[in-house]
């Protein structure tokens, strides 16, 4: 049994149907053109979404893990057969997903394909680096433009186009996490990293987790009471 | 008898406190008291026999270096000359001096220190901790170098939880500098301890009247007034 879901015949539409899993308990978010395959396993809070005009199909034995989020634009995008995509996996783009290839969880794969049979490790970055640039000249989608600053903030400086996505994925894995190690030292405000650091506190806390043993810390750590 | 002098010296109030605590329960030593020079140093003094002095001292240094202290300097002497104790703060007459204070209705609880950078982020921060549990602001202690520190009584579980509170208030209002709990004071280390005088019964003399006991040639009335120390309690008032 095959069920194709069509997005309304509206096309500019930016409403999202949720639709019930196969064990009707797991529920993904569909929006626009998308055609799923019956027998495809797609976890819970996935998200679909085809731009107008484009397109994705999703062939049988795809496996989507949880939180994965799959925008075509620019063109269609089909993820083949028996292809798995980890946990909270972006796909954004055109391209095609190889058959049985390998993604990992937390991977960013920008407008690009994945050959057949490809292992691409986790939290890897890969994809057309001219991404976000290609998007602003062409001005043919409706990207957000915070979107496309982003992805020029990621990649300062765009190497030369690569021959084979997973030949650059090591080169790009690292400097996706050089920037992921960036942006997490940054939220770390100095306060609660001085706190810890004040005479007495680290004491104290093992006091309170003797007197308290559920206790939970308290929220008020950046000030307001 | 001769008894041996131990000095350790940091920059930081609820630090010295909690050291001259673990010190005073680590070996037979006497808490003199805390000489608190300006610009932040304060001196526990101990006194006891050397090997007890020694293992005392030992102990704090170690607790300072846990508590990150860099500028501990400390100091045993095991046989001070009478002339240094006659004029230097090291001799047990401090103590004395103290425990003739009075009594202190704060005795027997457990003590917390907040130390600050700055008045105000003390005021607010002794502020929430009065707020927070059911603890009493015993007195605030300045040490120079702009630290301020509030002494807080209470049952552990209440003080425990006030610090926690007032700290990150103090944090929010200024700069936080130390903090420290002590569950179970020594005796020594109470009397050393600052306590405001609203807190401290002192003895109220009462003209009562006392039967006369011995025969005198004044024989215009058998009782005379005379009065004797009463300790009293003020109310508490709500």
């Amino acid at each position: 049994m095959r069920s194709t879901l069509l997005a309304s015949t509206l096309p500019n539409s930016m409403t999202l149907r949720a639709l019930p899993g196969q064990n009707g308990e797991t529920r993904y978010f569909v929006s626009g053109e998308v055609q799923v395959e019956a027998g495809v396993g797609i976890g819970a809070g996935v998200l679909l979404r085809a731009n107008p005009g484009c397109r994705i199909y999703i062939e049988r034995g795809v496996c989507i893990g949880m939180g994965s989020v799959l925008h075509a634009c620019g063109g269609s995008l089909i993820v083949e057969a028996g292809a798995t995509l980890g946990m909270g996996v972006l796909v954004i783009g055109q391209g095609t997903i190889g058959k049985n290839a390998c993604i990992g969880s937390e991977t960013t794969v920008l407008n690009c394909s994945v050959l057949s049979q490809a292992v691409i490790p986790p939290g890897s970055l890969i994809g057309d680096p001219t991404y976000g640039s290609n998007l602003k000249e062409a001005g043919t989608t409706q990207a957000d433009p915070s979107e496309v600053e982003m992805a020029q903030e990621t990649l300062p400086e765009p190497p030369p186009p690569p021959s084979s996505p997973v030949a650059n994925v090591e080169k790009q894995t690292r400097r996706w996490q050089e920037a992921a190690e960036q942006t997490q030292e940054k939220p770390t405000s100095p306060k609660t990293r001085k706190l810890n650091g004040i005479p007495g506190h680290s004491e104290l806390d093992r006091l309170l987790g003797k007197i308290y043993p559920y206790r939970q810390v308290l929220s008020s750590r950046d000030g307001r009471l | 008898m001769s008894t041996s002098l131990g000095l350790i010296q940091t920059r930081s109030f609820p630090v010295i406190v909690r050291i001259a605590d673990a010190m005073t329960k680590s070996a037979g030593v006497t808490l003199i008291g805390f000489e608190k020079t300006s610009g932040g140093y304060c001196t526990a003094i101990v006194r006891g026999g050397i090997a007890d002095v020694r293992i005392a001292i030992e102990e704090g240094i170690e607790l300072a270096r846990q508590f990150d202290q860099e500028e501990i300097s400390s100091l045993v002497i095991p046989r001070p000359l009478p002339n240094l104790e006659v004029v230097l703060p090291i001799s047990s007459k401090l103590s004395q001096l103290a425990q003739n204070r009075g009594y202190s209705r704060l005795s027997n609880l457990a003590v917390g220190l907040l130390e600050t950078r700055g008045f105000p982020a003390m005021v607010g921060a002794a502020d929430v901790m009065l707020k927070t549990a059911d603890v009493q602001l015993a007195a605030y202690e300045t040490i120079g170098d702009g630290l301020c520190t509030a002494i807080i009584r209470g049952t552990v579980a209440n003080v425990a939880i006030a610090i926690d509170a007032g700290m990150y208030e103090a944090e929010r209002i200024g700069e936080l500098h130390a903090v420290a709990v002590i569950p179970r004071p020594l005796d020594e280390l109470e009397q050393a301890l600052p306590v405001a005088s609203c807190f401290v019964a002192q003895p109220v003399t009462l003209p009562v009247t006392l039967p006369q006991v011995q025969e005198q040639e004044v024989q215009r009335s058998d009782t005379a007034v005379g009065r004797i120390p009463v300790y009293l309690e003020p109310p508490e008032t709500p």
